[in-house]
Formats: structure tokens, sequence, C-alpha cells
């Protein structure tokens, strides 16, 4: 046996060669070390170098035990059938996880319940968004389908309509196009066997099947000679008309059905997506006249894009043809074509708001999250012990945080599958709120999309929850919190603060998704207490169209409508009756005026277009609409030459006698025709919606413009519902194949254009009420677990004479700080998001401090209830028991 | 002997020292006896994972002694070869004759 020398070998190095060396070896290694740095020592070898020798050895050794490590113990005889060892570990971290889970069923039933809340919202908005946006629609190659259009910047309209000149100019010229069509939604009345229905037709040029790439499901679609003036009659039924009307007979091919008192020969059938076009359930030939309307643009055009081209190559393909065509139509100088992705121009309204409410619904599940962190680190804290026994029997770090996280997993993976459940029952509630329904093409349903959002959702919000305690947990100290527990306290004091974070974090998000509630309900009710120019309550509405057969010239219909309204007129509840081609909200037509002796105008100016309505006399006064000037019409106007007349709105009357009295002045629609004298000025009516600016617009007398529908309405002195039986029976007597469309009472109309941001306004309420809570909740608990975890300190300091107030007061204290730090923030939020909403909101004032202040002033309530029940039983804390616990 | 059991140059040689060292094979001595012939330097851990692979392929039993002063008062473990540790060394030491066998080694400046 070698005595030893003295000298000892650097202590971090041995620590080294034992922190790597697996525990079977270690002691005799760091001996083998030891014995012969002392022998190099006795040999003579200097202090420094036999040190150095021993530095070069531990460090060198790092390298061949992790490849030992990493290795394991593979080269013993192998076990039968190992699984990877990281998949068996996942699925022994499940079912653990599972195991655990189920042990604590509040726990579990909180966050799960959390999670599904959060995840239904996003995939109810997910699944419309998708159905809206993202799902191709139901025709080949959708992608090559556009919309195409007329623009006339200089007329003030966006979208003038198709000309259909113009689209014959491009559709022989063009060489960007397979194909293209334009069509024309037009009601008809369709008259078999029973009782005449009014029904959604449209007139289509022959190419629109082609330009779709639809084939129909019976016969055939229009041939190019059928869409030729004066052709022979035929016409094609959409699936579900000719399954519901015909009981989907196949021999309807060939037979005879009356549309408005004309005959039609139906030679095919069109599947469900063929109402694509207009929603329309029967299509006819458009068998336009070029010569005729030459002027108009009302027809809406569709293409299909040749493979390879772009958007923007059609639209300079179109311009050059357009513009190539000045010389033979100067029109061409103001307009010019449009070509935009089909369904932009279709759901262009829809997009901000879908996905403004992705924004909300992304925050509301944002909070849960947090929430559900919050929970989950609170837990932590008391589950420290597990974790460190764990990490103390030698689990690696990461294996604690893997575990954390399948945990998190798992609920996420349940809260996902329910809230998918209740999202999508969630989309049929938003079909229902469509009032006008659907489109048969959009559909919300579950798709692979859906599928994986959901799938992205669901990691991403175990990762979010399940990160912070799972590091928190892997980082923390096992021998410390192994010991007792006046060490853990320090050790707990960061995860704490941790706490405190996610609290401002949810308290902030829920200050900026209420404003942006509160901001669109108040938006909504300033919309609501918009004046529409009208008086729509007691107002009953319907629409009565005269065949051209039956009613060939304009003396009969123009006598048809008089003693119609003659007759209502006596009905008993009925106060007024009259008619209209176009009542308010439901389109228009547009013209330019000219007015007599008028300066002539800079041909460069804009020259915005001028609605026009027809209506027969008292309507100004049946709808409720006021006078500001002249008087209304009466049954004499525009029957002759000297009763030629107008009345005007105050937009028009503004824009061209802005200092003078309009009444008695001139106008006449073009440039030819009569000179109409202006008789009255109304106050204007939001004919296109109370979030939209009304057009300059002129009223002519109906004897003098006969249509040959009108919207009948009826202002009556009892509920209007219950006069549509008797107006009904009149219509019956004097003509029994004439059918009431469109029944509905004014208010439902006027009610029905508010339903988008009516529904915005209620979902957005609802998800930040839900964010509201869950914040409350979040506050509630870490309030709480922070008292729980303090009772100790607060049971010394009561023992040391502090009173119960001081107590409650700092607990209060702390929460007050975490709800004025949250709520600060939060409203710079809201202030930066209010940017995004103002584009949205009609007129409220983005920055609405009454908004902000009702906000604040809520969740300071919340908040403050929230810190109250723990402060209180913080306060409550009877000092000598909390002491002889421990 | 199947294939996969063949033995590694490092391993023949800790085998080799092992063999050499008789009755005093132990961490230290094999590390300083291959390290001493070879020139190259070797760290204690190589030899331990060595003597790990080795021990679990059956080739070498170990024995613990004692606590002496000069390792600090800790343990020692002796390495002897079994009989199949015996037999893989020479069934290794064969093949790798047989494969030079007739070759000009010296030419290819391995000395």
């Amino acid at each position: 046996m070698t005595a030893a020398t003295n000298h000892r070998p650097p202590l971090f190095f041995t620590w080294l060669v034992r922190a790597v060396t697996p525990a079977q070896d270690t002691d005799c290694a760091i001996g083998d070390l030891h014995e012969e740095f002392q022998r190099l020592l006795l040999h003579g070898m200097p202090l420094s170098d036999a040190r150095k020798w021993y530095r070069h050895q531990s460090v060198g050794s790092i390298g061949p035990n992790i490849r030992r490590r990493l290795r394991g113990n593979r080269a013993a005889p192998a076990p039968p059938k190992r699984k990877l060892p990281m998949f068996s570990s996942i699925a022994q971290d499940a079912r653990l996880a599972i195991r655990g889970l189920l042990k604590q069923p509040t726990y579990s039933i909180t966050v799960i319940g959390l999670l599904t809340l959060g995840i239904a919202g996003n995939a109810a908005v997910f699944c419309v968004f998708n159905g809206l946006f993202l799902r191709p629609l139901p025709f080949p190659e959708p992608e090559r389908i556009v919309n195409l259009d007329e623009t006339a910047p200089r007329w003030n309209v966006d979208f003038a309509g198709m000309n259909y000149v113009d689209f014959l100019n491009w559709r022989e010229n063009n060489s960007t196009f397979e194909s293209m069509a334009v069509h024309n939604q037009r009601e008809a009345n369709l008259t078999t066997d029973d009782e005449p229905v009014r029904i959604n037709g449209a007139r289509v040029t022959h190419d629109m099947a082609a330009v779709l790439g639809i084939h129909p499901v019976l016969g055939r679609f229009f041939t190019a000679q059928e869409d030729q003036p004066n052709a022979e009659r035929v016409a094609m039924l959409g699936y579900g008309l000719w399954q519901g009307r015909y009981g989907g007979d196949p021999k309807i091919l060939g037979r005879s059905i009356t549309l408005d008192g004309i005959p039609f020969t139906v030679v095919g059938v069109l599947p469900h997506e063929a109402e694509f076009i207009s929603e329309a359930e029967l299509w006819i030939p458009l068998a336009q006249d070029p010569n005729q309307r030459a002027g108009s643009f009302w027809l809406n055009g569709i293409g299909r894009l040749k493979h390879g081209v772009t958007i923007e190559q059609a639209r300079e393909d179109l311009t050059r043809i357009h513009k190539n065509a000045i010389e033979q139509r100067p029109m061409n100088e103001v307009t010019s074509p449009v070509v935009l992705p089909v369904l932009q121009r279709i759901l262009g309204d829809y997009r901000l708001g879908t996905t403004a409410m992705l924004g909300a619904v992304g925050l509301v599940l944002l909070i849960a999250c947090i929430n559900i962190a919050g929970i989950m680190l609170a837990r932590s804290l008391t589950r420290g012990r597990e974790v460190a026994i764990r990490l103390a029997l030698g689990a690696g770090r990461g294996r604690v945080v893997q575990q954390h996280l399948t945990e998190s997993l798992v609920l996420s993976a349940v809260g996902a599958t329910l809230g998918t459940a209740l999202g999508l029952g969630g989309t049929a509630a938003f079909r229902a709120m469509a009032v006008n329904g659907l489109p048969a093409w959009v559909q919300f349903g579950f798709d692979v999309r859906v599928l994986g959002f959901v799938v992205a959702l669901t990691v991403g919000a175990a990762i979010i929850f399940g990160m912070v305690p799972a590091l928190g947990a892997a980082r923390s100290d096992a021998a410390g919190t192994l010991q007792s527990t006046t060490t853990r306290i320090s050790t707990t004091r960061a995860r704490t603060r941790a706490l405190d974070l996610l609290v401002v974090g949810e308290i902030t998000l829920s200050v900026i998704l209420l404003v942006a509630a509160g901001l669109t309900v108040r938006d909504f009710q300033a919309l609501k207490n918009v004046d529409p120019g009208f008086a729509p309550e007691n107002v009953l509405m319907y629409e009565v169209s005269l065949p051209a057969v039956s009613y060939q010239d304009e003396r009969m219909r123009l006598s048809f409508f008089e003693t119609y309204l003659e007759r209502i007129r006596a009905l008993p509840g009925v106060e007024s009756a009259a008619g209209i081609d176009f009542p308010p909200l439901q389109g228009h037509n547009a013209t330019h005026f000219e007015i007599e002796d008028a300066p002539p105008e800079d041909p460069d100016a804009p020259r915005p277009a001028t609605s026009v309505r027809v209506a027969t006399s008292d309507y100004i006064e049946t709808m409720g609409i006021t006078l500001v000037g002249g008087r209304s019409f009466v049954p004499e106007d525009g029957r002759d030459e000297g009763s030629n007349v107008a009345i005007i709105n105050e937009t028009f009357a503004r824009r061209y006698w802005p200092d003078e009295n309009p009444l008695g002045k001139r106008i006449r629609a073009g440039s030819h025709g009569q000179w109409q004298t202006i008789i009255g000025v109304t106050r204007d009516v939001k004919d296109y919606g109370l979030d939209t600016e009304t057009l300059q617009g002129v009223y002519w007398p109906f004897p003098g413009h006969v249509r040959s529908a009108l919207a009948v309405v009826l202002r009556t002195t009892v509920p209007p519902d219950g006069l549509v039986g008797p107006a009904r029976d009149v219509l019956h007597d004097m003509d029994p194949s004439l059918p009431m469309a469109n029944v509905a009472t004014m208010a439902t109309v006027l009610d029905e254009s508010l339903w988008v941001r009516k529904g915005a306004s209620r979902i957005s309420a609802a998800f930040s009420l839900i964010a509201l809570l869950m914040a409350v909740g979040g506050i509630y608990g870490v309030v709480s677990y922070r008292v729980n975890q303090r009772t100790k300190e607060i049971g010394i300091q009561m023992a040391l004479g502090a009173q119960p107030g001081e107590v409650l007061g700092q607990v209060l204290k702390h929460g007050a700080l975490i709800v004025g730090v949250g709520v600060v923030l939060g409203i710079a939020g809201a202030y930066g998001a209010g940017k995004i909403l103002a584009s949205v909101l009609v007129d409220a004032n983005s920055h609405d401090p009454i908004v902000y202040g009702i906000v604040v002033g809520i969740l300071v309530a919340a908040t403050v209830a929230a810190n109250m029940l723990p402060a209180r039983r913080a306060a409550a804390v009877q000092p000598a028991e909390v002491l002889r616990g421990d | 002997m199947g294939k996969g059991t063949y033995l590694g140059e490092f391993e023949q040689m800790v085998l080799l020292a092992i063999v050499r060292l008789e009755e005093n094979a132990y961490g230290m001595t094999i590390r300083q006896d291959i390290q001493g012939r070879t020139d190259r330097s070797v760290t204690i851990g190589s030899i331990y994972a060595a003597l790990e692979r080795l021990t679990a392929k059956k080739y070498l039993k170990s024995a613990v002694s004692g606590p002496e002063p000069i390792r600090g008062g800790r343990t020692k473990r002796t390495y002897r070869l079994t009989s199949a540790g015996e037999k893989a060394l020479a069934h290794s030491r064969l093949m790798m004759e047989k494969m030079a066998e007739g070759l000009a080694l010296d030419d290819l400046g391995a000395a």
C-alpha cells in the first residue's frame, strides 16, 4: 500500500467526472483518477502538471460517457420488441395523464370547459369563414371564374352593371377568356295547373353553362340560336324546382310551362350548383336585341379565364378592347371593365366582418389559455412535491416537460372535440340568422380545412397554456422543494409573479374585447336610431306583377293598379294605400338628369347618377316620408303634358339649387324628352340601408311612367299582418292568376336590412361576456391562491398585531395593482384596435369615451368583487390555528 | 461466432492490456498500459465505456476490492477475461492476420 500525498485533485473536475459517469462506475473511475494523480505527484510531477493532467482526463471523459449513455445498454441482450423510446414514453405519459385527470374531476372539467368554450367559438367562426372564402365553389377549376362588370367613377358608380353591346364586343375580341356570359335576374309568375307562384328566374346567354363548367342533369342547355331575339321560347328548370313542383318527372322535357302568361318549352334541368347564377331556379335565354337598351348597364357578367391567364392580364385585355371602341361608343370614355375574383365581388362585404370575428374568437381562446395556464401554474405549485420527487429519482427535465405537455395535449384534445361539436352547432345558428337564407352553394360543414384548423388550435393551445407551467416545473429545485415548507416560499415567488403576469395579460385582452364589443353594440344602437326617412310602423308591403300577355298596354296596367288601390283603400283597417316600383331598401333605377337653363357642365366633372322611382298618388303619405316643400302626387299628375311633374329629394335639391327654391324648376332624364316641373321636395330616404348614403333622387308620377309591376304599400290602423288575407282576396277577385309576392311589413324589411350588424353586435357581445367571465374567474383563482399560499405569513402578521383591515387592504392593494396595470394596457391596446374597428363601424366614434368608461367600470367592479372574497378570507385568518397547523 | 460480435480496435487493446496485467488489471493500469504502448492519449472515461461494453458482451468479469487511501478511500474494480473473451480475442486476432496474409504492409507506412 502506498501512502497518499496531501494534495487533492481539483474539486470541480472530480464533480464533473461524477456528473457524467454512470452511477455504477463513478466510484471506481474517480478512485482510478485519484490514485494516478497521487502516483504522478509521488513520481515527482509538479502539482500544476498533475492538476492539468487531471483536468484533461475529466474533460476528455465527457465525450465517451455521453456516447455511452446515448448508446444505453444496447449491447446487452435486447428485450423482445422494444418500441421507440420516445413514443412509448408519450403513450405512458398519456395513460398517466388520463389517470391523473380522472382523479381530479373538478380541475379537469374546469380546464376542458374553458377550452370547449374557447375552441367552439373559433371552430364556428372558422367554419363560416371557410364556407364563405376558403371552400372552393362547386365548379371545375373555380379559380378561373371571374366576375365581370363595368365601373364609371365619373358617374359615382363603382359597379354600373354590364352593357350588352360591350359584352358582345368583349366576347368577340378578347384573347384571355375561354368563355364569358351575362345574366339578369328576373322574377316571374309561374303558372301550372294550380295556384300561380312567383319564382326567381334569370335570363342568361347561352354560354352560361360553359363558363361555370356544369352539365344538365336532364336534357340540354340553350343553343346559340335560342339566344337570338324572337327565337323559340325555351326554359331550363333548377333541380329544386323540378323536384319540388314537378316531382322530379323526367317527362318534363318538352313540356310547356307558363311564365307571366307566356308559354315556354322545358329543354333541360340544371343541377343545384346552377342556383349560383342570380339565385335563380329557372333560366330562359337572354335573347337580347343589341339595338335595344343599348345605353343601359343592367347585366351581371361572368367569365372563365384561359389557363394561366391572370386577372390583371384579363383586365388589360378587356380595357384595350373597350377603349378601342370609344369612337363608336363615346360612353366607353367614362366606363371601364372590372374583372374580379367571383367570390370577392359577392362576399366582399362579409370578409372584413368575418375576419374581425375570427380575431375576436382568437382573443377569447387566448384568454381561455391564459386562464388555464394560471390554473396549471397554481396547481404545479402544489404539485411541486411530485415533480421534485421525480427529479430526485433521476427523471430528466425534458422528460418532466414532456409529461406536462402530454397532459396539456390530452386536455386540449378533449376540449377541441367537444368545442368542434359545439361550434358546428353554432354555424347552424349563424345560418338561421341570415334572414334571406344563404345561397345553397355556401356550406359551413366540417371539412379537411376545418380539421387542420382545429388540430392546429389544439396543439397551439396546449403549447400556450402548457408550456409555462411545464418549464416552471422542470426548473423547480428538487432539493429545495423536498426540504421544509419555509424554504419553499422563496422558490415559489418567481412563479407567483408569473401568475400575476398571466392575469394582467388576461385583463388586457378582456379590455380590448369588451371595448370592441361595446363599440359594435353602440354602433348598432346608433344605426337603429338613424332616421330612415320613412315611418316603417304599420306598413304592409307586397309585390304585384302584371304579365305582358294579358296586360298588353299601359292603359290596362294603369287602370288595373288604380282600381286595385281604390278597392284596397276601402278595406277596413287601411288608412291609405299606394304603389311604387322600388320601395326603400329594395334597389333602384338610376339615370342622369339635365337641369333646364343650367350652365353647361365640365365634361370631365363628376356626374353622379340619380335614382328614379315611380310612385302613385298617396305614396309619400303612405310611406310616411316627410315633405319639406311643395306637395305630393295627386291622381291627376302625369296624365298629360301639362301635368308632367316630378318630386325630388333634399340631396338633389342641395346639389343643383343650394341657395334657391327648386319648386317650379324643370328637369329631364337624359338630354331629350319632356321637361318635368318640380312640384315637391322630400326628406332623404335611406333607400339603400341605414348605413349607406342616399343618392340624389327623383320620383315620377305613375300615370306618366306606367310599370307592369309595383310594390303595393298599405298604411294600416290595425296590425298590418291582418290585412294580408283581405288584400289577397281583392287581388284574386280581380285576376285569379296573379300571385302576391314578397309579403312583408316595412318594419321587418328595415330590421332585416340590419341583420349582419345585428348579428355582429350580438356575437361580439357574447364573446366579450365570455372573456369577461374568464378573466374574472382567473383573477379570483389567482388571488385566492395567493391568499392560501400566504395564510401562514398572514397568521404571523396578525399574531404580531396586524389588524384584519390592514390584511384586507394588503390583499386588495395587490389585486388593484394587477387590475390597474391590465386595464391601462388594455385601453392602450383597444385604442390601437379602434383604428381597425373604425373601418368596420359606420359612425360610432371608435374612441367613444362612454364605451371606454363603461368597460373600465364593469371590469373594475367585477375584479373588485373577485378580489373581495379571498381578501375577506385572508382577514378572517385565525393566527393561532394557522401557526399550530404546521 | 456470428457477425456483429467482432471486436473493435480499442476493445482489442483493452482485452490485451487486461491479459498482460493479469491480477492487476483495473481502470488506471489499463489506461496507463494502453497509453504507454500506443502513445495515444486515453481518458479514463473511454476505458470505462469499453469495459462496460465488454462486460455486457460477457467477455469480462470483474471483482470489487475495498477502499485504499491512495484512491481517496474509493473502491477498485479489477477485470479478467472470461473464456468467451479469450475466444473472441483470439478470433479477432486470427481474422486480422488472415486479412493481412501475404500483404506487404510495411509499404503502407503504418509503422
